[in-house]
């Protein structure tokens, strides 16, 4: 008995010996790969760091665009894009991958009917051969849609949100915002166009960026590591739109040029004190919430894109509108006052080699004030007052004054327009007297309503703007209206305004005349750069009340069809634009009716 | 215990081995014998290390229930999103001239607006009509 | 007058005394058998456990029981010490003690020599020690005695002494360890599931006071118990292991367990090993000498541990397997297999086991195996996750609770790979003081073999240590890519109810059987031990120059 049990404990002195080889075998194994390999090696511990950190860009939303009324203009929404995996699918369904795919085709066609079912699945095959992981098949659903594919969760197929720009108003001055889209291969949206690209720094925000020790699934563990670059959110803007006003505006323009069959037209609406833009429309224009489909599309007499805003871009020949910036400089000088009287045959000669000017249709008015010039729109009472009173010498800086030639200022990209003058080649002085009823000088509506904004503002212009605050995450900074310069003397604006409020009455402007109201205003018809005689741009410019001006309002038309006046065709909708405004801003009348 | 020794060289020198006194350990005020000092000292090191991670486990809980309410978050901001668009849209004059057109009703004709002049008339403090820019 | 003084004691402390006197055999020391008539003495042993007095002898009443207790419990008794023994006694004393010595230069003493509590205590006192041999030659009886002998021993009630405290506080270490690690572990998986990072943790401190439980249970039952119902025990093992094959749920890959209501799952497969340890320590214990040849020993013990890890490995529990064998192989072979044998077993074995054990899936794990780091989000997701994990660990790992693979990169970090958990909170030290602690419980685990004074407790302890040092060995071996990968729990560490209840078991069997446990007269690295080792082998020496001298 004891024999065994001497003998088991011997056996069992030897077991336990080998339990100790073994596990100190393991601990060696052990400090191998926990002191080892760790840092030199496979690189374990950098391995295992590797996996578990992960940078994150983390995307500032963009900024908000307000109305003047705190009315939603641009905003951003999620929508969902649609992926499915040709590779995973085909793994899921080996044997019956046609009969799965039809199948999946036809929930997905329920769900998006816009979904080409034949074409999907021509690029699913296309796919599967190119062992591609995920495929594109619908892009930006609705919410609703979104939540029904959730809901049916078809296999190997995925929403990726993705965040958009969208424009609840729709197509509402669009010119003005522009769009946000991916130019140049950029992997953020940028602004294009307008507003998007002028501020676009300030829309943008700045992304943050996350580097955490994260789980499995990619959330940011607590006990981990952490350092975070919290992303600064786009500022959002307020602009000085007015959307009643500028969807009246847009609708009134679109009807006004449908009826009359032109090409196009511009609006622009200025608060006189401030130069604030109340409204600026364009026709065409186009919806930037599908702003791909008017590529091709062109305004501005088919010379431009239709994205750009007429206003600012499209520069042309003001015509009889800018009667008023030659009798504005001439009255500064002194050199004229509303009584001054000329002779006016119907045609002014020169001595210069200035070729003869004659006036519309070649009608003399005989012995005429400077306010009648204006009434009856005379091209040779401003073409004797540019040429032959002021002189180059005198006009020229008044023209520059007045902002013509250069930008004015307005927070948006601009065309500056053109004029030859003195210095510049080809001048000739017969574009001195061209220049003086608005011909051979090129500028933009904004341009024009600025002038007449300073004439208005008692002779002081401001400098344009669209945005009227700025929101920085809870700082807002309100832009206030700038001075640029005294354009003319305030004795003289108020004399240029009783003429043009004589004009107004008794000239050419008489359908722009709104009841109840003292109205300022000049029409102009241009004829496109000598062209032909009836396709004109036909423009009114003027402002309202007379008395105390509220607003100055530009519209002009691209060649109108039915009627090719200013007096005729711009005439009606400036009235009615007056109108509104007069009514919306509860403006008293200022004149017994 | 000895037998009496007749002086043979067999007698027991040796005393029967007395029981040995464990020794007693006075750590502080404690009275233990080692073993009962090892024991509580493994299980006292062991609920400290259970405090411990009770209070990471608390870390924990919250750290999930942060990202529950992250998700939430996330759907609620789409939500909320989807929803100022909507406002937006509904507001808009292009919807409500439209949608008042389906009503049935028209812009009005300004001529037969009269306007009457109230001298000294004040607005009340709070409502807008017609911001001026 | 030992008879009057016996009689009087009886008379204080009657139930005590009856108590001690039942639970207490009748001995008769060899020495006062000597003094009776001197030759009866071999068969005295043999009857020992019977009342009364051998016919035909002078009635001699025993030397006070109370001398027994005292020597039993070793406490100084002053009484006996002012006892003296009348001038005649201490005369026949030391004639017995002579012939007593005489007998031990004897190479075949004419009793067996039993340790501790009979003759042996009063011989170590009285005898010089330089003469006394290390170890005694066994004495000579006859099979049908020694069974006998045996079959006796098997009924004695005895008194149990005290448990060893190391193996307790190791076993309770590692326990609490366990404990902490898995709720460090599983807490944000349980977050993430349940909302509490605590819930996991919670069903496993249920399941470590089961445990507790069931330790204190079986360190209070005697183990010779367990010899009587281990058969019942295998069978009612078996059973369920058929069971579970026909009616088991699957988890992880694996059909192994069998579940009442939601909550209580339980593996068949680790109350396999407790009691197919039970039961083969008795049918070896039983078999005796037979286990060196191959008819009686080897044969059938192929065949029973054939059956069982045959149905275990239709549950594709490769791990348990191979506990089973290489715990069963243990046994066998302190049992007194024959080493050629055995081999000769062990070959086979390995042969069927390189053969049928890479098949299907388990083929890739070994390819896997071979090359940690290729494929790793596939076959080797695990063990490249764990190397990750022991990677990031260093010296002193990352802190308690700051591991960062437990966040779903590793999969089921609080079953089997817990160790690389502890690697990464933890570092070097943490694991390399799991490893020690288990390498402590195999020490007092082999130690208490050691000492166990009857084979069935030896092998069982060879059995329960083997099983648990082992088992620890391959899921460490498995985390560290030393070993292809297994489904094997850390015992007492990983999570899971089964495996912890009967680990926790079969160490309050290891307790238990501590209890029994006989100093014995030569341990090994004792002082006095290798000092005589020392003068021995100098007495060698002096005699092997004595003899080239001469």
């Amino acid at each position: 008995m004891s024999t065994e049990v001497r003998r088991a404990r011997a056996r069992q002195m030897l077991i336990f010996l080998l339990v100790c080889v073994g596990m100190f075998a393991l601990l060696g194994r052990l400090y191998y790969w926990q002191i080892v390999e760790a840092y030199s090696g496979h690189k374990l511990a950098l391995l295992a760091s590797q996996e578990h950190i992960h940078d994150q860009v983390l995307t500032a939303s963009r900024g908000l665009i307000y109305d003047a009324n705190g009315l939603v203009l641009a905003t951003n929404v999620v929508r969902d894009d649609v992926y499915i995996e040709p590779v995973q699918f085909s793994e899921d369904h080996p044997d019956d991958l046609q009969e799965a795919l039809s199948q999946t085709l036809t929930a997905l066609h329920g769900v998006l009917p816009a979904l080409p079912v034949a074409e999907t699945r021509h690029a699913f095959m296309e796919a599967l051969s190119a062992n591609r992981w995920s495929l594109l098949i619908a892009h930006a659903v609705t919410p609703q849609q979104s939540e029904r594919l959730r809901e049916l969760a078809l296999p190997a197929v995925f929403l990726a949100p993705q965040t958009e720009r969208i424009y609840p108003q729709g197509d509402l001055a669009a010119q003005v915002l522009g769009y946000v889209g991916y130019i140049g291969g950029s992997s953020s949206p940028q602004g294009v166009y307008g507003i998007e690209a002028q501020y676009n720094s300030l829309l943008a925000g700045k992304p943050g960026n996350l580097t955490a020790e994260r789980d499995l699934y990619g959330n940011p563990l607590v006990v981990g590591a952490s350092s975070e670059e919290p992303p600064v959110p786009g500022a959002n803007l307020t602009l000085t739109i007015d959307s009643t006003i500028q969807y009246f505006v847009q609708t009134q323009l679109a009807a006004t040029v449908k009826q009359l069959g032109a090409q196009g037209g511009t609006v622009v609406v200025l608060d006189v004190h401030t130069g604030a833009v109340v409204a600026m429309a364009g026709y065409p224009d186009y919806d930037p919430n599908q702003y791909g489909r008017y590529a091709d599309q062109t305004g501005c007499l088919h010379s431009e894109e239709v994205y750009l805003n007429p206003a600012l871009y499209c520069a042309y020949e003001p015509g009889s509108t800018l009667k008023a910036v030659t009798m504005a400089a001439a009255l500064d000088q002194g050199l004229i006052t509303p009584d001054t009287t000329i002779y006016d045959r119907g045609y002014l000669t020169f001595n210069d080699g200035t070729p003869m000017v004659t006036n519309w249709q070649d009608q003399a008015w005989g012995r005429e004030t400077m306010t009648e010039v204006l009434v009856h729109s005379a091209n040779v009472g401003a073409a004797y007052v540019a040429h032959d009173l002021l002189g180059p010498s005198r006009y020229y800086p008044y023209l520059a004054r007045f902002g013509f030639g250069q930008r004015t200022g307005i927070d948006s990209p601009e065309a500056t327009g053109f004029y030859r003058q003195p210095g510049s080649p080809g001048w000739t002085p017969s574009d001195l007297a061209r220049q003086a009823f608005g011909q051979s000088i090129l500028a933009t509506p904004l341009q024009v309503a600025l002038a007449y904004q300073a004439i208005a503002n008692d002779g002081v212009m401001m400098r344009p703007y669209l945005v009227s605050a700025i929101d920085t995450n809870g700082h807002v900074t309100r832009i206030q209206p700038q001075v640029v310069r005294r354009v003319i003397s305030s004795r003289a604006a108020r004399e240029l305004t009783g003429m043009l409020e004589v004009a107004a009455i008794d000239g050419s402007a008489q359908r722009a005349l709104v009841p109840g109201y003292t109205v300022a205003a000049k029409t102009g018809t241009a004829t496109t750069q000598g062209i032909s005689e009836d396709q004109t741009e036909a423009s009114v410019a003027g402002f309202l009340p007379a008395s105390h001006p509220r607003f100055v309002i530009l519209v002009k038309l691209d060649r109108p069809q039915a009627s090719i006046y200013g007096g005729t065709a711009a005439a009606p909708l400036w009235k009615a634009i007056a109108q509104e405004l007069m009514w919306y801003y509860h403006v008293p009348p200022d004149q017994s009716q | 215990m000895h037998y009496a020794s007749s002086g043979q060289k067999k007698a027991p020198t040796r005393p029967i081995v007395a029981a040995r006194r464990r020794r007693q350990l006075h750590p502080f005020f404690f009275q233990m014998g080692p073993v009962a000092l090892t024991i509580s000292s493994v299980l006292l090191i062991a609920l400290m290390a259970l405090l411990y991670l009770s209070q990471l486990s608390q870390a924990l809980n919250v750290n999930q229930q942060i990202q529950d309410y992250q998700a939430k978050q996330a759907v609620l901001q789409r939500q909320n999103q989807d929803l100022v668009n909507t406002l937006a849209q509904e507001q808009s004059p292009a919807y409500i001239a439209a949608h008042a057109q389906a009503q049935g009703l028209v812009p009005a004709d300004p001529k037969a607006v009269e306007v009457l002049e109230v001298p000294g008339l004040q607005s009340v403090p709070g409502q807008q009509s017609g911001v001026a820019p | 007058m030992p008879d009057e003084r016996q009689r009087q004691a009886r008379q204080a402390r009657p139930g005590k005394q009856e108590g001690r006197r039942k639970a207490l055999p009748h001995l008769r020391s060899p020495a006062l058998e000597a003094l009776a008539g001197g030759d009866g003495a071999g068969q005295g042993q043999s009857e020992r456990g019977k009342r009364g007095q051998p016919a035909g002898r002078p009635p001699r009443k025993p030397v006070s029981s109370q001398a027994y207790l005292a020597a039993e419990e070793q406490l100084k008794v002053p009484s006996l010490a002012r006892k003296k023994l009348p001038a005649r006694a201490v005369r026949l004393l030391d004639g017995v003690l002579d012939r007593v010595e005489q007998a031990e230069a004897a190479p075949a003493p004419a009793r067996p020599q039993r340790s501790g509590l009979t003759a042996g205590w009063r011989r170590r006192l009285l005898a010089e020690e330089e003469s006394a041999t290390v170890t005694a030659t066994p004495p000579e009886l006859s099979e049908e005695e020694q069974r006998r002998l045996e079959e006796l021993e098997m009924r004695l009630p005895r008194v149990a002494g005290r448990v060893d405290h190391w193996l307790l506080i190791v076993v309770l270490a590692l326990l609490c360890f366990g404990l902490v690690m898995v709720y460090s572990a599983s807490s944000f998986i349980s977050a993430s599931l349940y909302g509490d990072a605590s819930y996991i943790f919670q069903r496993e401190l249920l399941w470590a006071v089961f445990g507790v439980i069931a330790m204190l249970v079986t360190m209070h039952i005697d183990y010779r118990l367990w010899r009587r119902f281990s058969l019942i025990g295998m069978l009612l093992a078996l059973a369920l292991l058929v069971l579970v094959l026909r009616f088991g749920t699957s988890a992880y890959g694996a059909t192994r367990w069998l579940t009442f209501g939601s909550f209580i799952s339980f593996q068949p497969s680790e109350l396999v090993k407790l009691v197919l340890a039970l039961y083969i320590a008795d049918w070896l214990a039983r078999k005796g000498k037979q286990v060196r040849t191959f008819l009686y020993g080897l044969a059938p013990f192929v065949i029973l541990v054939g059956v069982v890890l045959g149905l275990v490995l239709l549950e594709k529990d490769m791990g348990t397997a191979v506990i089973i064998a290489v715990a069963a192989t243990a046994m066998f072979f302190s049992a007194g297999a024959n080493i050629a044998q055995l081999l000769l077993a062990l070959a086979c074995g390995g042969l069927v086991f390189l053969t049928q054990a890479f098949r299907g899936y388990r083929y890739f794990r070994l390819l896997g195996f071979l090359d940690p780091f290729r494929d790793v989000t596939g076959i080797n997701l695990q063990l490249y996750q764990s190397l990750l994990a022991l990677g990031s660990g260093g010296w002193f790992g990352l802190g308690l609770g700051a591991s960062r693979q437990k966040t779903g990169y590793l999969p089921l970090p609080y079953i089997d790979s817990i160790f690389a958990i502890i690697g990464e909170e933890l570092g070097f030290i943490g694991c390399a003081t799991v490893m020690l602690l288990f390498l402590w419980l195999a020490f007092r685990g082999f130690r208490l073999a050691r000492r166990t004074p009857d084979l069935y407790g030896s092998l069982l302890a060879t059995g329960i240590t083997t099983w648990l040092v082992v088992q620890a060995m391959i899921n460490i071996g498995s985390s560290t890519a030393s070993i292809p990968y297994t489904g094997v729990p850390l015992p007492f560490i990983s999570f899971g109810g089964s495996s912890l209840v009967v680990s926790m078991a079969a160490v309050g069997v290891l307790l238990n059987i501590s209890r029994y446990v006989q100093e014995p007269d030569d341990p090994l690295f004792s002082r006095r031990t290798l000092e005589l080792r020392l003068k021995r082998s100098r007495q060698r020496a002096a005699a092997r120059a004595r003899q080239s001298a001469s």
